[in-house]
């Protein structure tokens, strides 16, 4: 084939070009850090790190979701607890009112007085709230679910949140789950240590004992309900706590794979940049050979 | 014996001197696009019948070095270059509508969308929750919007590189039309100089360059008829004959999705090159694109509006088909979520949704009415049952959801980029070798055109010398007498 100054000025143009292309392509690359600029640049990976972001964005959302749970949880675990030991406190006190042959009205009274005194440690336990949210109202939006005297305004729905795709955990239990009334069919925690202050301020004598005694009865009802609440918050805060661990190793694998996708491979990068930008060289210098090169050059 | 010798040098000299001529000319135009190398055509002229000597040399003609097959392999080729480059570009104008991966494109607002829905489920009362969701939607109806438009404005430029803008500036149809006119016009220069016996490589080279052009632009066939005419068709359909040449004009509207070029007589063009490729890009790529993008706004704004429409907000205010909306609920009802444009109270699908879709500025206004209770939640009484913000909050993980709509839009939009960026570079490489073909043919060699100009002036020398020599002859003859 005839070689014209034309072609070879458009073969060596067109290359320059594309070699420069080449460079610019890599050196974006590397001062980025990102492989993907574009969808163009790999249409595949680029919807692979457009999924993988969003399962990072939402174990993040989950791990978030998880965390306000366990703060929530955790309360209510703790007023569980305390309310188990207040009842455990009243319990231990009416066995003394019972058993002890020493007994006299003024001992009763100051006995109901201390059991008064745990009606109002309970009712503030009752009123528990995490932020400006009581947690022990069910889903009812009310500041203080339980009056003076133990009437409950919540409701019996648990309040749930959902971590991750499974369904939504019980994250608190409804207040008359924990202290009886409502729907629950246990008597109010409160009608029970009233009953306990009305019975020990008759005095000692068998008709308050005969009372207090079936007031036993009816607070270890409230014992157990309590406790059984208390495993109720147990359980959801190991379900809690296993999707938190979930969303948590989910992330880390996807950000590994996040990163071998999305991020520049310096190594290989740099080595074809510096392996682009001798070739470019090299076309430079055959440029400024061959174009000026003709006969013309050595006629005087 | 001199007067024949001197008579022969003569043409000898004038054979040189056009060789000379042809070599500065040649020299001279290296660089000119459409320019094909001269060569002068030299006779030997017959014997005289009394001595038998030859009768020196005559110039029949000056042609040129012209190929009609490469000639039409490049021009087939610069039509799919033209069409190649255009839609390469308008790829990646309509790509740069979707910035993507990144942290702060439409699938990372989504995501924060997702994530403030969670933790509005997580506290169904907090204000700033529900004040997080509300912007967060809004953010997401002004991104659909902006690329949207981005895509809009893409094509309105490109039907305005096709038609053209005001008088001025006639687009490429008006392109086409001067070089179909310069083309038939200069048929009928090239047409009347073959008549009148003069050298019209010139007009020839001139009327290359514009059928060059005009293959760029539109995609064009040429046949070259024995007058030295040429005929120009694209897609089957005449443009120029002889001296006649066919007006183009635009037709249809890129809004019904049919912008073609048809001639002043109504046949609609199949076009190719750079005008084939705007119409495509006008008529299906960006509204293909855009009906998509309206297809991820639909499925966001459909599934928020009817959770919304079937729950309750954590003030107690029912949506409109919630079951405690039902009678004897009398009040108003949840406002929907996003709306159709910001004067608008309801959404409907459509493929121009992405648009102007839009949160209700009612609730843009007061935050608080995004339902996040269950429907059945009693109206007018505050709750903080999360059941609808979960609910909401798990559109984000739902296969066909408007991540998923969006994602495999990109895709699709990376997938298209990437290929006309590789129909770019085979085109480019196809027409880089019929290039170089055609240069090979029809270029200038400044080598060979060199070694002519060297050979022509030492012939003249010798001629000259010739002359010298016969002058010398006739002279001692004259002194002998």
């Amino acid at each position: 084939m005839r070689i014209t100054d034309s072609t070879l000025a458009d073969q060596l143009s067109g290359d320059l070009e594309s070699q420069q292309a080449t460079i610019t392509n890599l050196n974006e690359e590397l001062s980025s850090g990102n492989a993907l600029q574009q969808p163009s640049d790999n249409p595949v990976a680029v919807a692979d790190t457009m999924s993988y972001n969003r399962q990072v964005a939402q174990a993040a959302s989950d791990q978030t979701s998880a965390s306000y749970a366990q703060s929530l949880l955790g309360i209510g675990n703790q007023t569980a607890n305390q309310v188990i030991n207040t009842l455990q406190s009243v319990n231990t006190t009416v066995l003394q009112a019972l058993n002890s042959g020493a007994q006299n009205t003024t001992s009763y009274n100051a006995l109901a007085q201390q059991v008064q005194g745990e009606i109002s440690t309970l009712v503030g336990l009752a009123n528990t709230q995490y932020g400006s949210t009581a947690i022990f109202s069910g889903t009812a939006a009310v500041a203080q679910p339980y009056s003076s005297s133990g009437a409950y305004s919540g409701n019996s729905q648990a309040f749930t949140i959902k971590v991750g795709s499974g369904a939504p955990i019980a994250c608190s239990v409804p207040g008359d789950q924990l202290f009886g009334g409502g729907t629950s069919g246990v008597q109010s925690v409160f009608t029970t240590l009233q009953n306990i202050v009305t019975h020990l301020q008759q005095g000692p004598g068998s008709a308050s004992t005969s009372s207090l005694q079936s007031d036993m009865t009816a607070l270890t009802a409230n014992l157990t309900q309590a406790e059984s609440a208390a495993t109720t918050l147990g359980e959801s805060t190991q379900q809690v706590t296993a999707a938190s661990t979930a969303a948590s190793n989910t992330s880390t694998q996807v950000q590994k794979i996040l990163a071998t996708t999305e991020s520049t491979d310096v190594p290989t990068v740099t080595a074809a940049l510096q392996s682009d930008l001798t070739t470019y060289q090299a076309a430079l210098y055959a440029v400024s050979q061959t174009v000026p090169e003709t006969l013309a050059q050595f006629l005087k | 014996m001199s007067d024949l010798t001197l008579q022969i040098a003569a043409s000898g000299i004038e054979a040189d001197e056009a060789e000379l001529d042809t070599a500065a000319q040649n020299l001279s135009n290296v660089s000119t696009p459409g320019y094909a190398q001269e060569i002068v055509n030299l006779a030997n002229n017959t014997p005289s019948a009394t001595t038998g000597v030859g009768q020196g040399v005559t110039i029949t003609s000056v042609s040129e070095g012209s190929s009609s097959l490469y000639d039409q392999l490049n021009l087939v080729s610069q039509g799919q270059l033209g069409a190649a480059n255009e839609s390469a570009s308008i790829q990646s104008l309509a790509q740069n509508a979707f910035p993507e991966p990144s942290t702060t494109g439409l699938s990372s607002q989504l995501s924060q969308l997702w994530t403030d829905l969670s933790t509005l489920a997580t506290q169904p009362s907090s204000t700033a929750a529900q004040g997080a969701v509300v912007q967060d939607a809004s953010q997401v109806a002004q991104t659909l919007n902006g690329s949207y438009s981005q895509l809009s404005d893409v094509a309105q430029q490109l039907s305005n590189d096709f038609e053209g803008e005001g008088t001025t500036n006639g687009g490429y149809v008006g392109q086409a039309n001067q070089l179909i006119n310069q083309i038939a016009s200069l048929n009928g220069s090239i047409l009347a100089g073959q008549n009148g016996g003069s050298n019209v490589n010139s007009l020839v080279d001139q009327r290359r360059e514009a059928v060059d052009q005009l293959g760029t632009l539109l995609g064009v066939r040429t046949t070259t008829e024995a007058n030295g005419t040429m005929t120009v068709t694209s897609g089957g359909i005449q443009l120029v004959s002889s001296t006649n040449a066919v007006d183009l004009q635009a037709t249809g509207s890129a809004t019904s999705g049919d912008l073609s070029i048809e001639t002043t007589a109504g046949d609609i063009l199949p076009a190719g090159g750079q005008i084939g490729a705007i119409l495509t890009g006008v008529n299906t790529t960006i509204p293909t694109y855009q009906s998509q993008l309206s297809t991820v706004a639909d499925s966001l704004a459909t599934s928020l509006n009817t959770l919304q429409a079937n729950g309750v907000s954590a003030s107690g205010v029912p949506g409109a088909t919630s079951a405690s909306g039902a009678p004897p609920y009398a009040g108003a009802f949840l406002p929907s979520i996003f709306v159709n444009n910001s004067s608008a109270t309801t959404y409907t699908t459509g493929a121009g949704s992405a648009a102007s879709i839009a949160v209700n500025p009612s609730l843009l206004a007061d935050p608080s009415l995004i339902a996040t209770a269950s429907g059945s939640s009693t109206a007018g009484t505050a709750t903080i049952d999360p059941t609808t913000a979960q609910a909401m909050a798990a559109v984000g993980q739902s296969s066909s959801g408007p991540d998923d709509l969006y994602q495999s839009l990109v895709s699709l939009v990376g997938a298209q980029t990437s290929a006309a960026n590789n129909d770019q570079s085979s085109a480019q490489a196809l027409s880089d070798s019929t290039t170089a073909q055609l240069s090979g043919v029809e270029g200038v060699d400044t080598n060979q055109a060199t070694v002519s100009m060297l050979s022509a002036q030492q012939d003249y020398q010798a001629v000259a010398a010739v002359i010298n020599s016969a002058t010398t002859a006739l002279n001692a003859l004259l002194e002998a007498m």
